[in-house]
């Protein structure tokens, strides 16, 4: 009996430092590039987890701040940039750098970053609930273009044509949250992360009792509802881009807001397309992209293209599930 | 011997019977608590076992005021400033885990158990 | 502080090979996917061979060779101090000084010992859980994990009563 005594008190001591070996959870949710980031992290203790969480918020705020449009933050920002069209080159920012020569050399033409002046149009009439002629499609075309911005590398310059604006809107929550991700992995105390930043997650390190972290992928008809779960593994990175994230009707047809180059008005392509990938900038990219295609090219980019995985939904409803992803994906009934 | 092992038995069985009587007995699911965000700040917490019938809280925003409807059950937006009236459209929230944003107001609404969260880590909208 | 008699090699062979099957048992169990959102919580048929040697070898030895166990499969799977290990932990321990007091006071057949250790081991996990956890809610999965437990108790008890009989004739060879 004493013996079965002792026994318990060495496990129950055991048990006791169990305690400090607990995992600490700390999560902040804030409203940032007009949508919801959400970063959850573990770690060893919460004060260093919430220092490391609002770091990577900064450097979150700081894509953000210079890759806003609509407002401006510093005289190198995108919102600076595009007031200074016509009149030659402009210092921008680091980020600002990266992205848009990141868009001048993209291969794909579907993703074009000098769309400012047909998103604006289409948000000028989404205001009042109307739709743009093919006249005023056309006149706000023909300001975009690769040819509407040069980039000048030794004075990390950009200059835009008259009348054109960029908009990095395909691209720069990607980068953000890649940005955000690696101010979180330096950090030795974080023992896992994830970063949702309303329609890209990053993943990082691995769940306490190791399993795969579960991502649910919204139903693009329905809000309450996920079309599945897909497991993710440590450094991988998930965007999805749908036609019901921001919209708007006019007599039953929905104009969403990612629009096609080609054509100058909002894809019809998809309606929700998903991509997995290692990093969040590719990820946010692709899905973009795989919105835009037409079905059976989206599905041959994504079998074509190394380290990319996709799950796309057409107009009828059909999901398209790529092979690297039907071992990890449970559809919901 | 043999007869406590039979006593043993029936005694886990009964602990097992009681177990699922108790959980038929108990409201639809567990207890939820609906979050209310307006901008960094949390504005309410509000357990919805408390809600005996359906109220309406109303939120203050930039362009005016945000209405929910709280019941037992869960949460929707009545009205709302915003432009594109998205965070009506995406109906009423009854599962821990789910949430109705409205971005333009900055208002998030979650539900949320104490303790456990759902099966599902995120879920990427 | 724990006293023991000296072991002839005879016994420790077989100690040895008991304790290769337990933690074979362990991992094997450990494939199976995750039974509930509880990190740890596993069948429990390594009760089998705890069982066994409670019976053979006395409480003592028996204690050594849990103890064993549990860090050998810690160190090869699911890590040492990790929520896993130590709800796994809770859940032996507990059911451990159960067993051995039934055996010892020769309340109930090994049949009864292993309802007696599954049981026990499912409290002691959902203990642990809910320690860990900082949550009460955990402890709504207890009549789903004793439902579970008693045909895997029941299991492991009948087995082990078969197998004992065996190892003892073994040894009268």
């Amino acid at each position: 009996m004493k013996k079965l005594l002792i026994y318990l008190l060495i496990v129950s001591s055991l048990l006791t430092t169990g305690c400090f070996f607990k995992q600490q959870s700390y999560k902040d949710t804030r409203f940032l590039m007009d949508t919801i980031i959400s970063i959850s992290t573990t770690g060893k203790d919460q004060a260093s987890l919430k220092s490391i969480t609002d770091e990577a918020f900064i450097a979150f705020n700081d894509v953000a701040d210079e890759t806003d449009r609509y407002t401006s933050h510093n005289p190198n920002d995108l919102y600076a940039l595009n007031q200074h069209n016509g009149q030659g080159a402009f210092a921008v920012g680091d980020h600002l750098y990266k992205l848009i020569k990141m868009g001048k050399e993209e291969p794909y033409s579907a993703i074009e970053i000098s769309l400012g002046p047909v998103i604006d149009l289409w948000r000028a009439h989404g205001e009042n609930k109307t739709v743009p002629t093919d006249e005023e499609i056309k006149t706000a075309l023909a300001k975009c273009g690769r040819d509407k911005f040069t980039l000048d590398k030794t004075n990390h310059t950009v200059s835009l044509a008259s009348g054109s604006s960029l908009d990095l809107g395909a691209i720069a929550k990607g980068y953000a949250v890649d940005y955000a991700a690696s101010v979180i992995s330096k950090n030795k105390d974080v023992t896992s992360a994830l970063i949702n930043a309303g329609g890209n997650i990053k993943v990082i390190g691995t769940k306490e009792d190791g399993s795969p972290w579960r991502i649910g992928i919204q139903d693009p008809r329905n809000a309450q509802k996920v079309l599945g779960v897909l497991a993710l593994q440590n450094g991988q990175a998930i965007a999805t881009s749908g036609d019901y994230q921001r919209y708007y009707e006019v007599n039953g047809v929905r104009y969403c807001h990612i629009i096609d180059p080609a054509t100058g008005a909002p894809a019809r392509n998809a309606i929700s397309a998903t991509a997995v990938s290692t990093s969040a900038l590719t990820a946010d990219f692709f899905s973009t992209l795989l919105f835009i295609l037409p079905h059976d090219e989206a599905i041959a980019v994504v079998e074509k293209t190394p380290q990319l995985e996709a799950i796309i939904v057409n107009p009828e409803g059909e999901i398209y599930v790529s092979p690297g992803l039907q071992k990890i994906f449970t559809k919901e009934n | 011997m043999r007869k406590n092992d039979y006593l043993l038995l029936l005694f886990l069985l009964f602990i097992t019977g009681m177990g699922y009587l108790l959980h038929g007995q108990r409201p639809a699911t567990t207890e939820k608590i609906l979050v209310v965000q307006h901008g960094q700040a949390i504005i309410q917490k509000i357990n919805l076992q408390n809600v005996t019938t359906a109220s309406e809280i109303k939120i203050p925003t930039a362009h005016g005021q945000v209405v929910v409807n709280v019941d037992n059950n869960g949460a929707y937006v009545v009205s709302s400033p915003c432009r594109d009236k998205l965070c009506i459209g995406q109906g009423k929230i009854t599962k821990p885990g789910q949430t109705i944003v409205c971005l333009p107001e900055e208002v998030l609404l979650t539900l949320i158990t104490p303790g456990k969260e759902g099966t599902i880590d995120a879920i990427i909208r | 502080m724990l006293s023991y008699d000296k072991l002839t090699t005879k016994e420790l062979t077989q100690l040895g090979v008991l304790l290769a099957a337990a933690i074979a048992l362990r991992l094997i169990e450990n494939l199976f996917p995750y039974l509930l959102p509880i990190p740890g919580a596993r069948l429990g048929l390594a009760n089998i061979l705890t069982i066994i040697v409670l019976l053979l070898y006395g409480t003592d030895k028996a204690g050594l060779f849990l103890s064993a166990r549990i860090l050998l499969v810690g160190l090869l799977s699911t890590g040492l101090f990790t929520p896993g290990f130590l709800i796994g932990l809770g859940g032996a321990a507990l059911s451990f000084v159960f067993m051995s007091l039934a055996i010892e006071r020769k309340y109930f057949s090994p049949i009864g010992v292993g309802l007696l250790g599954a049981f026990m081991h499912n409290c002691g996990q959902i203990i642990a859980a809910m320690y860990l956890m900082n949550s009460l809610a955990v402890f709504s999965y207890l009549p789903v994990l004793i439902a579970i437990g008693i045909p895997t108790g029941l299991f492991t008890g009948i087995l082990a009563n078969m197998l004992v009989k065996r190892i003892k004739n073994i040894g009268n060879l």
